[in-house]
C-alpha cells in the first residue's frame, strides 16, 4: 500500500500571492517509482463544468520507494482563490505516483491577505 | 453557501455511480458482451445515459481493453474527421443523437473497424439495445440521500414531477436551493 504526504513550512496552507511555498514531499511505495512529481494548480467547483490550470510542476527525479523531498514553487499574482455561490477557485498541491494510482491533494488559499475572496 | 461547500456541485453529482434499475451488473455486463460490445444506452436528457457510459468505460479500462471517448453535443454536431477507429478499440460515443441519419451511416460503417461501439441516444433503433435508462421520485431520494444528510427543501416526488424526470435539472435546482441557504435563513 502506497503512502503519500505533503506539508509545508510550518504547515501553512494560506498564502498571499507572489509568496514562495516550500515544504517536503515525502512517500512509501512498495517499489521504486517511475515517476514522481508535484503540481501546483488551480480549479474550479460549483454548478458548471470544472475548469483547471496547472501552473507548475517539480518532477523528483530518480525517486526511491520511501524518501521525502524539499519542493519550491513561487506563487503567481493570480486567479486568486474565491468562492462564490455558483463556482469557487481553488489552489492546491498534487503528489502524483507513476505507475499506480497514487495521488494526494493539498488544498490551499492564494489571495491578497492570504484570505479566500468571498464574492456576494 | 460557497460553491466548494455546495453538496449539490458539479463533482460531486458526475462521482456519483449508475444504479441499475431491476438487474445486476453482472446481468448487464453479460448482456453487453452477449452484444459484442456493440449497443446502445438509450434514455432521455438526464436518466444517466452518460453516467452508465462512463462507469462501463472504468470497467472496461480496469480489465485491461482500451476505449476511446467522443462527445457530441449541441456545440460539437459531427464526428471529427481525424477521429480513426483501431480493432483493438471500444468506441464509447456520447450523443448520437446529433448526428442526422446521412452523418450516423458514415460513422457506423466507419466504426465496424473498431473492436466496439457503445453509444448513447435518446431513442431506440439505430443499435441494439443494452439498456433503456429510467428514473424515478425513489431513485432522486437515493442520489440525494448520498450527498446530503438533511432533508432536502423540496420533496422528492415534487421535484421530479416539476422536471418531468430530468435528474441532472433536478440536481440543479437543488444546487441553488443550498446555494441560497444561508442568504435567506432556512433551517431544518
Amino acid at each position: 500500500m502506497s503512502t503519500l504526504s505533503i506539508a509545508t513550512l510550518d504547515n501553512r496552507t494560506t498564502f498571499m500571492p507572489g509568496e514562495e511555498l516550500i515544504g517536503v514531499a515525502g512517500w512509501q511505495l512498495a517499489e521504486k517509482p517511475k515517476c514522481v512529481e508535484l503540481r501546483l494548480f488551480w480549479f474550479t467547483r460549483g454548478k458548471g463544468s470544472e475548469d483547471s490550470g496547472v501552473v507548475a510542476t517539480q518532477t523528483f527525479e530518480d525517486a526511491q520507494a520511501e524518501e521525502g523531498r524539499q519542493f519550491q514553487f513561487r506563487l503567481p499574482e493570480s486567479p486568486y482563490s474565491f468562492s462564490g455561490k455558483l463556482i469557487s477557485l481553488v489552489w492546491a498541491l498534487e503528489l502524483i505516483v507513476k505507475p499506480g494510482n497514487a495521488v494526494e491533494r493539498l488544498e490551499i488559499t492564494v489571495a491578497p491577505e492570504a484570505r479566500e475572496v468571498l464574492l456576494k | 453557501m460557497r460553491a466548494r461547500d455546495n453538496p449539490f456541485r458539479s463533482e460531486r453529482v458526475e462521482g456519483l455511480r449508475y444504479r441499475p434499475q431491476g438487474y445486476s451488473w453482472d446481468e448487464l455486463w453479460r448482456r453487453l458482451e452477449w452484444l459484442g460490445y456493440r449497443c446502445a444506452i438509450v434514455g432521455p436528457e438526464g436518466s444517466g445515459k452518460t453516467t452508465l457510459l462512463e462507469n462501463l468505460g472504468e470497467q472496461l479500462t480496469r480489465e485491461g481493453r482500451t476505449v476511446r471517448w467522443l462527445r457530441l453535443n449541441r456545440e460539437q454536431r459531427s464526428v471529427p474527421r481525424d477521429f480513426s477507429f483501431d480493432p483493438g478499440e471500444i468506441i464509447l460515443a456520447d450523443g448520437i443523437e446529433q448526428l442526422g441519419a446521412v452523418k450516423w451511416h458514415l460513422f457506423v460503417r466507419r466504426a465496424r473497424r473498431a473492436g466496439g461501439l457503445i453509444i448513447t441516444i435518446h431513442t431506440r433503433g439505430r443499435l441494439p439495445t443494452l439498456l433503456e435508462c429510467t428514473t424515478s421520485p425513489e431513485l432522486l431520494r437515493e442520489l440525494v440521500s448520498e450527498l446530503v444528510d438533511d432533508e432536502p427543501i423540496l420533496s422528492a416526488d415534487a421535484l421530479y414531477q416539476k422536471h418531468s424526470g430530468n435528474l441532472r435539472h433536478a440536481m440543479g435546482e437543488l444546487y441553488e436551493l443550498y446555494a441560497e441557504r444561508e442568504t435567506i435563513g432556512w433551517s431544518y
